[in-house]
């Protein structure tokens, strides 16, 4: 089987944009190892295009920007999660674009600019 | 009190174009890493040629940008990166940073110092890909590049914004031809009038003792003060070796975008064929004739019509470029031979034949051609060598033929001593590249028949004495000869006098 039919069994999985286990259950019997591996990793990578994933320096999912996340990607799912590390402000990865919104990320791009 | 005020001044003056705005960047994951190409997926909107950096800093270049995937060109021995590792782009095309600093430098592919000086700083960054100037800025070959060797400059002569291949097989010569231009541009910018052209040396794939070798000769010669060495060496990985010229080229632009006179010289492309080769059969692309991919042909092309002459409204700078192509077995109907061939403006065919029987440098007069460079030939030389050329290929014809030992008739010996003599003016010492006047002088000496009564081995040696005869004695006579213009009926009667007053002398 090419890439190309492997890759169109993972789109064909989901029904009604969310992963169908049925489908992937009966697919997943007819691959053999290296095929199914490959499958795999399409059916990861269409999770990972249909999620967006917010981290926020203090989780809290129900202020105005959390709302207003969920408004600006209301065709994917959006998933909150913390991390005080960023001191400040949101980490947002929408599949392989990451968006640097936080303190963190400011003070490491100062170090860098200086030291350049 | 004043010093903690200006310290905070210029920390402030650093950070004025600190931008606090966030940041996006598109991030992908290594699925692969076999032999310094790297398959990864994410990274959709990375774009061809662009510059990735990997988690532990290693630095990419992306070659292939597939529906999923996109395959990505290490730039350095980095074997530390793992499937699953993070990269993330640039959003900078590849370039080299290139200053007036750079000149007397030996640099890596990106611009990396290889001689222990500090790296350069502060200069403008170059793309190395980057499509050639077009008709409208051009103008034809008009000024001469002064190889200092007298049978090039004589028969083939170069032109700055020309192309000109140097080909044979190895060891005959072929980096000497160019190690001596190098060399000569020093004596060359002394000419009144004359702009001094800026080197820069491209060393691919080579061994690294060669290399220094060559640097070493540069040094010694002082050709350094105005040369610059791009290394990309055997040890290097294949993408480096595939960038180089391109960096060489790129470098060149630079300072062609002054209105300065580049020469480069690509050494070898043979070699840089063959990283590009294994870089495609790494990266899976079909593999056509001799296993070269496709694209090979464009591969030099791109790189060989950046050589250009721009006219007065674009700066007038130019570059002159010097590929070298290593040939087996004397084959120049190989693949790439033929592709750079048909590439450039003319080719300076190496003979192992003449290299063994002594003829130095061993230029085969009848393969070599210059297709563009008679146009910026001087008056002075041309004035002369269309007649040594024409008696040079009249002896190669009539040598073989008098070689089945017929009795001949005194026109045909005549020609035949002419021939001998005309072959033995050619031959030049390497690393001692001749001012034009000299050239000039050991062409007439060949062609008004003056050397026609000494003995085939005393020529080279009448030669080097009559040049250090007029040197001493006739410095008025060489001062008109160096305008570079055809030498009037006067002055050549003078030259005559000169030969003969020499000739009495001489035993």
């Amino acid at each position: 089987m090419t890439p190309k039919q492997i890759k169109n069994l993972a789109i064909g999985s989901y029904t009604r944009d969310s992963l169908d286990a049925k489908k992937v259950t009966r697919i997943s019997k007819l691959l053999t190892r290296a095929e199914l591996k490959r499958y795999i990793r399409f059916l990861k990578n269409l999770e990972q295009s249909k999620t967006v994933e917010v981290i926020m320096s203090k989780l809290d999912t129900k202020n105005a920007v959390a709302k207003e996340l969920r408004k600006m990607f209301s065709g994917k799912r959006v998933e909150f999660s913390e991390d005080k590390s960023l001191i400040a402000g949101m980490k947002l990865i929408d599949n392989d674009i990451v968006y640097d919104f936080n303190l963190k990320n400011t003070f490491e791009n100062l170090v860098s600019y200086i030291n350049h | 009190m004043k010093d903690s005020e200006e310290i905070i001044k210029q920390l402030e003056k650093k950070l004025s174009g600190f931008s606090t705005d966030g940041a996006s960047k598109n991030v992908g994951v290594v699925e692969k890493n076999t032999d310094g190409v790297i398959v990864a997926s994410g990274l959709s909107k990375a774009m061809m040629s662009e510059l990735v950096i990997f988690a532990n800093g290693a630095q990419g270049v992306v070659l292939n940008l597939d529906e999923d995937y996109c395959s990505i060109i290490l730039l350095d021995k980095s074997t530390t990166i793992q499937e699953g590792d993070s990269v993330k782009t640039s959003g900078i095309l590849l370039s080299i940073e290139v200053s007036e600093s750079l000149i007397g430098r030996v640099v890596g592919t990106l611009g990396d110092p290889l001689d222990g000086k500090p790296k350069i700083k502060g200069g403008k960054h170059m793309p190395l890909e980057r499509i050639a100037a077009g008709v409208i800025q051009r103008e034809p070959v008009n000024t001469p590049v002064k190889t200092g060797i007298k049978a090039i400059d004589a028969m083939i002569p170069i032109g700055r914004g020309q192309r000109e291949l140097i080909i044979g097989d190895r060891g005959i010569g072929k980096t000497a031809i160019a190690i001596d231009t190098i060399i000569n541009q020093k004596q060359a910018s002394k000419v009144k009038g004359a702009k001094p052209m800026i080197c820069v040396y491209v060393a691919i794939g080579q061994k690294q003792s060669t290399i220094a070798q060559i640097i070493e000769k540069l040094r010694e010669t002082g050709a350094m003060d105005y040369t610059i060495v791009i290394v990309a060496s055997a040890s290097d990985p294949a993408a480096l070796q595939y960038l180089a010229p391109y960096a060489g080229v790129a470098v060149a632009e630079y300072f062609m975008e002054k209105g300065q006179d580049v020469l480069v010289v690509y050494d070898d492309l043979t070699k840089h064929a063959w990283a590009y080769r294994q870089i495609s059969l790494v990266l899976r692309r079909p593999a056509g004739r001799e296993a070269y991919p496709g694209d090979i042909f464009y591969l030099h092309s791109r790189l060989l019509e950046r050589a250009v002459k721009m006219n007065k409204e674009n700066g007038g700078g130019s570059i002159t470029a010097l590929p070298i192509i290593e040939t087996q077995a004397n084959d120049i109907s190989a693949y790439i031979p033929t592709n750079v061939i048909s590439i450039t403006d003319g080719q300076i065919f190496l003979q192992p034949d003449l290299f063994n029987a002594g003829i130095r440098p061993a230029i085969d007069a009848g393969n070599s051609v210059s297709r563009v460079g008679t146009a910026a030939q001087t008056a002075a030389i041309k004035s002369v060598a269309g007649k040594m050329r024409l008696e040079l290929a009249q002896y190669n014809n009539l040598a073989a033929f008098a070689s089945f030992g017929s009795d001949l008739d005194e026109a045909t010996s005549k020609q035949l001593e002419r021939g001998k003599r005309t072959v033995e003016i050619l031959k030049q010492p390497q690393y001692q590249p001749l001012p034009e006047t000299l050239e000039y002088l050991s062409v007439w000496l060949v062609t008004s028949g003056t050397l026609d009564d000494i003995a085939i081995e005393n020529v080279s040696r009448f030669e080097m004495e009559f040049h250090d005869y007029m040197k001493r004695k006739e410095t008025k006579l060489l001062d008109e000869l160096s305008g570079g213009q055809k030498p009037h009926e006067e002055l050549l009667n003078k030259i005559a006098k000169a030969a003969e007053a020499f000739k009495k002398s001489f035993s």
